[in-house]
């Protein structure tokens, strides 16, 4: 191909970066940033707080229906 | 960081900070215009331009943790920036990426009427346009592999990391391309 066909293209104006690009950017970023962590709060951090709060529940059950209390740790 | 950062050790850090953070806005700095530059180029308008080349940092920062610098950071981010220009262009559809000249004869117009091409005056004016036109007969592929070629100035060696393909299949695909169009436009004098 002649090199003055690739080289007209090549300086083809191209027009300036808009203006606002950055902060578009950056919006887009934070927009990802809070869906990435809902996804994580809803796939991690719920499940985590229900599984603890299920475990007390359980707990509780056992106390109130044989009157000990049965832990894991308890040393006697 | 003592003196001026690579990009690479910039990638690193950015790799480490929970946000976009002052490391990868540095690397948005550096590479703003060069990366508007090859969506511009290989969408042809603004509004797609500014779209790919947002949505190209934004999949930089979600995959900063994932460059693993087995090639050049350059390279990493113009290889997004193609294969993003070249889905928004594949889901968009040829007819609305340009803006077609009006009231300017094309050479394909004249390849297809097998009439001589326009005159010296009219198709040095054109040219730019006719070129670009030229290459809209190619493969999304094809035209972007061109386009980074002669009109980015990139090595095959690049061009083979930005596509995935072999420094041979690329410069195969160039020639072929080069001769697609030397094909359709005889009297262009490509």
């Amino acid at each position: 191909m002649p090199a003055d066909l690739w080289t007209q293209l090549a300086e083809r104006e191209v027009p300036e970066v808009p203006e606002r690009f950055d902060l578009q950017v950056h919006q887009r970023v934070n927009r990802w940033l809070l869906l990435a962590q809902l996804a994580d709060l809803a796939l991690r951090g719920v499940p985590q707080a229900m599984w603890l709060f299920a475990r007390s529940v359980f707990g509780l059950l056992i106390f109130t229906l044989s009157g000990s209390y049965h832990s894991k740790n308890r040393k006697d | 960081m003592g003196g001026v950062a690579t990009d690479e050790q910039l990638a690193a850090e950015a790799a480490r900070e929970g946000s976009d953070g002052p490391a990868f806005r540095e690397l948005l700095d550096r590479y703003r215009q060069r990366v508007w530059r090859i969506c511009f180029r290989l969408l042809g308008n603004e509004e797609d331009a500014s779209d790919a080349a947002q949505e190209v940092f934004v999949r930089l920062f979600t995959a900063r943790a994932k460059f693993a610098g087995r090639s050049k950071y350059a390279t990493w981010v113009h290889a997004m920036a193609v294969n993003v220009s070249l889905t928004i262009r594949r889901g968009r559809g040829r007819r609305l990426r340009r803006v077609a000249p009006t009231g300017q004869e094309t050479l394909e117009q004249h390849a297809d009427a097998g009439q001589p091409a326009q005159s010296s005056e009219a198709k040095s004016v054109d040219t730019s346009i006719d070129l670009e036109q030229m290459l809209e007969i190619l493969s999304e592929e094809e035209r972007a592999m061109l386009i980074m070629k002669y009109v980015e100035g990139h090595q095959f060696d690049e061009l083979a990391e930005m596509f995935g393909l072999s420094q041979s299949a690329c410069k195969m695909r160039v020639r072929r391309a080069c001769e697609k169009i030397r094909q359709r436009f005889p009297d262009a004098g490509v």
